[in-house]
């Protein structure tokens, strides 16, 4: 079938319908979309005289569009040749049968006189060996008194979304899992949009701001949600997309309203902070330490040139972010986070981010997989989502001076490495 | 010989002979008979891996907890001299009941000495070192939980021995491969160098022993996920959070060591039978499970060796769409 001939797309309800009749053949009501040369089952007439409208979701815009009324025909065929021969001239560019041969094959079908007449054959028992070969149950064709072409037919699927993936990824497991994003910026959009993408089951978002012009640039988010707080429209955005999943919104400030954050932490099975400063990552590393939950925390450092990912694992082994920085800062890493948290609290504004729109959403998505695959590891005994190491720095626009761990030198290089232990005085990992 | 064949095999080594089973059940009752008849017992409960179904060849000893009513004993389950008393009083009614020479219940027990928290109790020749014991628990209940006496730090402590017992029931019922699986775990402990309980074993496969896939896949996840956990330095605790750490002494490094070597074993066992290759997938879960897992077979149709070693895989270019 060349390019250039039309598509027929029949929605899942008017396949029911067809399949149901008791006719053995009747009128349909096609929609032509002439932008994208495609024609849209609408109504299928089920019984004599019945015409019963077919189904389409709202959201399937550019298959509720187009111009009305192109009638058309459906027609049951007995287990004879109108499929196999639809299979084998599909595959033959050009190839038609002329109007009497196909006449006869498929009884019923109306004299296109001078237009195009399009008919769609039904066969409901069509043999295995025909299935295995690559016949369908239903197929398409353009009538012209010059003759009969086979037209593609794209019938919409039993299954769609995630649940396509069963078998092939753990999407029970992660169904059954959940993770508190804290932070609907460009990262934890980013970051909640791969939580989504993965199957995660629940999502809490957290995030006390509305979203604005200047987010535009970087979120996920676009025109339709300026204004808006970020949590609330971050969830109807999801929910077009991933319906399968479960957005819980909460607007609020992790920082501020710490204790209502706590019971979030306690109910979920890991925490994802994508906020923007120090000091809500140091607060959702002091909550989820206490709460016994895993924590990945996700930022970009030295003006966008870098992303950096951390794993903290409330155990014994692994300290807290407060014991990674003093850490890093102690080795010269790092510039002590004091004077940086200044900048918070003052009443200054943050300074100008420069980190590029891409390179925040590979830092959020980066940051979504570390999350996916820690839960698959430590919860489903997943061996194909292991990591690393605790702490990754990936290079976005490296300039190379750094020190290490922070000394990445090209674009998309990832540097794994480990944390240190808890640091015997810290607050945060020391028993309760 | 399939995967599948090589794990039923090997299950019927590593479950226990029918016969000791049967007479662990007899001891047990034994016990449970002779004390239930007692004005100042209460009840008394099946404890251990043997309650649990979890036991593995050979046993060693079945537990039985005698739980004694308070009011008869109003100063025990107090820190002080209550605790060695307890065990004390047990030790004389054991004798009393079921001693050999003269017990009034059933000659049996040829000797009963006191450790830490149960009389243990020899029906076997002592000196026979096949001789499994029945360990006799002397406690209270109070709230709902057992309080124990511990000998050594002349105290009493909480322990709840039934929620082990009712959580792997609950996994057994999901799964029927459950409890001979958690066997499996235990004889791989018992084959590694270094000292592992089988508690520590049946604690962390209610953490990590998953119930919806088949066994060698369920064992494959368990090693992945329990390394995971105690390579992050966590210790493995009593499941009804009383009694604490499970194993004190255990050697984590070691531990980690075995379960990393497992691991890796299970995920090459794992990938090979994901690639058809049985031989293979045979050979490395011989290599978690030890000599006593079947060995693949010798040869087959194909004149190239069962086994070819595991070399690295040519990547797939496929599209997907
Ligand atoms: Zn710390």
């Amino acid at each position: 079938m060349p390019q250039h001939d039309p598509y027929i797309v029949v929605p899942r309800d008017a396949i029911d319908k067809i399949a149901a009749s008791a006719l053995s053949g009747g009128a349909l009501v096609l929609r032509r979309v002439p932008a994208d040369n495609m024609y849209v089952v609408r109504t299928v007439e089920t019984a004599k005289d019945m015409r019963l409208p077919a189904d389409i979701p709202g959201e399937y815009v550019a298959l509720r569009s187009g111009d009305p009324h192109h009638a058309a025909q459906w027609i049951r065929v007995a287990a004879n040749d109108a499929q196999i021969h639809h299979l084998f001239l599909s595959r033959r560019p050009q190839a038609f049968i002329e109007f009497a041969k196909f006449k006869e094959m498929v009884p019923g079908v109306s004299d296109p006189g001078n237009g195009l007449g399009i008919v769609i054959t039904h066969d409901p028992d069509l043999p295995p060996e025909l299935v295995e070969a690559g016949a369908l149950e239903f197929a398409g064709w353009a009538v012209r008194r010059s003759g009969v072409h086979p037209i593609h037919i794209e019938v919409e699927p039993e299954v769609i979304g995630l649940e396509q993936l069963t078998g092939k990824w753990p999407i029970e497991q992660l169904a059954a899992n959940s993770v508190m994003v804290v932070g609907c910026g460009s990262i934890g959009s980013a970051a909640a949009e791969a939580l989504a993408g993965f199957g995660v089951g629940r999502v809490e978002l957290l995030d006390p701001d509305r979203f604005l012009w200047h987010n535009m640039l970087r979120h996920a988010l676009g025109t339709e949600s300026v204004g808006r707080y970020k949590v609330a429209a971050m969830k109807d955005h999801l929910a077009r997309r991933w319906p399968e999943q479960t957005v819980v919104a909460h607007q609020l400030d992790v920082v501020a309203d710490a204790h209502y954050a706590r019971p979030i932490v306690d109910r979920v099975d890991l925490v994802l902070c994508a906020a923007d400063g120090i000091a809500p990552r140091r607060v959702v590393s002091h909550l989820a330490r206490r709460a016994n939950k895993p924590a990945i925390l996700a930022c970009v450092l030295d003006n966008g040139s870098i992303g950096e990912v951390i794993r903290l694992r409330p155990t014994p082994r692994f300290g807290c972010l407060l014991c990674l920085r003093q850490h890093l800062a102690a080795q010269g890493a790092m510039d002590a986070e004091a004077d940086q948290e200044l900048d918070y609290g003052t009443g200054r504004v943050h300074q100008p981010m420069a980190a590029v729109p891409p390179d925040l959403r590979q830092v959020g998505t980066f940051a979504a997989k570390v999350a996916v695959a820690t839960l698959l590891e430590s919860l489903h005994g997943d061996h194909t989502q292991r990591i690393p190491g605790e702490h990754a720095v990936i290079g976005l626009r490296p300039t190379g001076d750094l020190a290490a761990p922070f000394n990445v030198g090209e674009v998309g290089d990832v540097r794994w490495s480990s944390i240190p232990g808890p640091r015997p005085s810290c607050a945060t990992c020391s028993a309760e | 010989m399939s995967v599948t064949d090589a794990f039923n095999t090997f299950q019927e080594v590593v479950n226990a002979d029918i016969t000791s089973v049967r007479e662990a059940r007899a001891r047990r009752d034994l016990f449970k008979n002779a004390f239930g008849a007692e004005d100042d017992v209460k009840e008394v409960v099946a404890s251990g891996s043997l309650a649990r179904g979890t036991h593995k060849d050979p046993i060693h000893d079945v537990d039985v907890i005698v739980v004694f009513d308070q009011d008869a004993h109003p100063d025990w389950g107090t820190p002080g001299d209550s605790a060695a008393d307890a065990l004390n009083y047990t030790r004389e009614r054991v004798n009393t009941l079921l001693g050999s020479t003269n017990g009034t219940y059933d000659k049996a027990v040829r000797l009963a000495r006191w450790r830490n928290h149960a009389v243990k109790c020899f029906l076997d020749d002592p000196d026979d070192p096949n001789a499994f014991t029945v360990d006799a628990m002397p406690a209270l209940r109070r709230d709902g939980k057992l309080l124990i006496p511990e000998a050594l730090s002349e105290d009493w402590v909480s322990c709840d021995p039934e929620f082990l017992i009712a959580e792997v029931a609950k996994r057994h019922a999901a799964w029927n491969k459950f409890a001979g699986t958690v066997r499996m775990l235990k004889w791989w402990a018992a084959e590694q160098d270094t000292k592992i309980k089988s508690l520590v074993m049946e604690v962390l496969a209610l953490d990590f022993l998953p119930t919806d896939v088949n066994q060698p896949a369920a064992i494959k996840q368990f090693f992945v996920s329990a390394c995971y956990y105690i390579e992050g330095g966590n210790e493995v605790v009593d499941p009804a959070y009383l009694c604490g750490p499970i194993q004190p002494d255990v050697d984590y490094g070691e531990l980690v060591e075995c379960l990393r070597a497992a691991r890796d074993n299970a995920i090459k066992a794992f990938q090979a039978q994901a690639n058809n290759d049985t031989g293979s997938a045979i050979k490395y879960w011989g290599e978690v499970f030890g000599d006593d897992f079947p060995k693949p077979p010798a040869s087959t149709a194909n004149p190239a060796p069962a086994i070819l070693p595991a070399t690295p895989r040519p990547v797939k270019d496929t599209p997907q769409g």
